[in-house]
């Protein structure tokens, strides 16, 4: 039924796998610790430099049954448990349970079920070429991690990928807000997925010479946001998924109300398929406020992109002076990356998940591992330790993509 | 059907199916469908290629249903014993 009046969209559940802790309790402390999740890889392919990254250490049998864990790729296994927490969070304390009959999935991803892909490839070409699991083509389309939630959770509403690199889940959180808000749906599980850490995936990134040098005696620290002796990015898996819905709707089931979306701006730079630029992003930020109807000056945190390579970051602390004019140089903005790694496909929507806890919580989740900034790079970063009892009323958080696919999310205090 | 050969397979592959999906030996009868088992299509192929593993066998490249646990022995009388 499509209601042409504008409503308010709210999240009622979050689910979160992550190398900070696979819920949300455990991610929300790690961000106030600011705990580092990268760790040395156990299947360190030949290289050049150690290989380091954002694992999720998880037993799924824990979450999951047998059959769901022996046939499908780590990506889909991730995105369960990560939408099964969101839908127990969203229906905790409530007086009825979410109406997810009707509801929408809205899922990014960057590169699916890759390891599927690597299993298939190395049977093909290393033995003797016969022996392709049948599963291979069911585990590695990208849009299999939304198939098994609309599954699990009986969901006959709209079920859509999006794959737009680094901004997919934040696209598809963003595209889930509108589909509420403008009427076509009252509710969605929105988020993104990712599980690429796989040799000849890591080996493809490396060629792009952006993955960050370990230091060997403390690969934990690896990924230096904004800090002048920054190398790259540290790649990283997980999940995040959220349940939305119309708030008239959450209301009147009794849910709990986590925090408003309020904007979302979706800005393509339409330049360079892989240079950030700091106009397209400044557009973008722009863009979600306008939605949001705020004024810069009502933002009170910024999730950074923040890959930490040596272009992105100083790019987009330019757009955030374009945008926020003198208030940059006293907004907090930070990059959770420092302490989970890039999750690609996924990160859109863990980051915004961060800046949903910083707002419920009213706290500012690090840069960690920012000893001396980039002078190139001179805004509040949070360096290194999370900054508990503010006050915030409408957080940021912004999605660079390759492709010059960029996205910005704005939620609210309920 | 009579060639012992075959009764052997047949009785290794459903042991196999037995420890495979967890299912009582008696219930393996030939008539018996897949469904019925709560074995579907994909599962059972990604079961029929370790089969082949296990026992050494090759299987036709066939496109046949697999509906009844009979079609998997008649699919595995038609099998060929791997080159080493």
């Amino acid at each position: 039924m499509i209601n042409s009046s504008i409503r308010p969209v709210c999240v009622t559940g979050i689910g979160i796998v992550s190398p900070l802790g696979n819920n949300l309790n455990s991610f929300t402390r790690a961000l106030q610790s600011g705990q580092s999740g990268i760790q040395v890889l156990s299947n360190q392919p030949p290289s050049r430099s150690l290989r380091v990254g954002g694992v999720v250490n998880i037993n799924f049998s824990d979450y999951l049954g047998l059959a769901q864990i022996s046939i499908l790729d780590r990506v889909s296994l991730l995105a369960l448990v990560a939408a099964s927490e969101a839908v127990q969070n969203a229906n905790d304390h409530a007086s009825s349970p979410a109406a997810l009959n009707q509801a929408g999935v809205y899922l990014g991803t960057g590169i699916g079920g890759i390891q599927a892909l690597e299993n298939a490839y190395a049977e093909h070409f290393l033995r003797d070429g016969k022996r392709i699991k049948p599963f291979t083509v069911v585990q590695a389309m990208n849009n299999a991690s939304a198939g098994h939630i609309a599954m699990e959770f009986k969901c006959h509403g709209p079920s859509l990928t999006y794959s737009t690199a680094c901004s997919s889940s934040a696209m598809a959180i963003g595209e889930a807000y509108r589909a509420i808000k403008h009427g076509y749906i009252d509710c969605a599980l929105a988020g993104g997925t990712e599980a690429m850490l796989v040799p000849g995936t890591i080996d493809a990134w490396d060629a792009l010479r952006t993955l960050a040098i370990a230091d060997a005696d403390n690969p934990a620290s690896a990924c230096k946001p904004f800090s002048k002796n920054r190398t790259g990015l540290v790649l990283a898996e997980g999940a995040a998924v959220i349940v939305l819905e119309a708030l008239d709707v959450a209301l009147k089931r009794g849910a709990t109300i986590y925090a408003l979306i309020s904007g979302y701006g979706s800005h393509t730079d339409a330049k360079h398929l892989t240079k950030p630029d700091a106009d397209g992003q400044t557009a973008t930020m722009r863009a979600a406020l306008r939605e949001a109807r705020l004024d810069p000056g009502a933002i009170g945190y910024v999730n950074a992109h923040g890959t930490a390579t040596l272009a992105g970051d100083v790019v987009e602390t330019n757009a955030i002076k374009q945008v926020f004019g003198q208030y940059a140089h006293t907004l907090p903005v930070s990059s959770t990356k420092s302490m989970h790694g890039h999750l690609m496909g996924a990160t859109g929507a863990i980051e915004f998940v961060a800046a949903l806890c910083a707002l419920r919580e009213n706290f500012l989740p690090p840069t960690i591992n920012l000893a001396e900034p980039d002078p190139a790079c001179d805004l509040d970063y949070v360096a290194n330790t999370a900054r508990m009892g503010v006050s915030l009323l409408h957080v940021m958080s912004n999605s660079f993509a390759f492709g010059g696919s960029n996205a910005c999310l704005i939620a609210s205090a309920s | 059907m009579s060639d012992p050969r075959n009764e052997v397979l047949r009785n290794q592959l459903k042991e196999m199916i037995a420890e495979e999906f967890k299912i009582p030996l008696e219930k393996l009868t030939p008539d018996v469908t897949m469904e019925a088992l709560g074995i579907d299509s994909l599962s059972l192929i990604d079961f029929m290629f370790d089969v082949e593993d296990k026992l050494g066998l090759e299987m036709p490249d066939s496109r046949t249903p697999l509906v009844t646990l009979g079609d998997v022995f008649a699919e595995i009388d038609k099998a060929t014993v791997k080159a080493k």
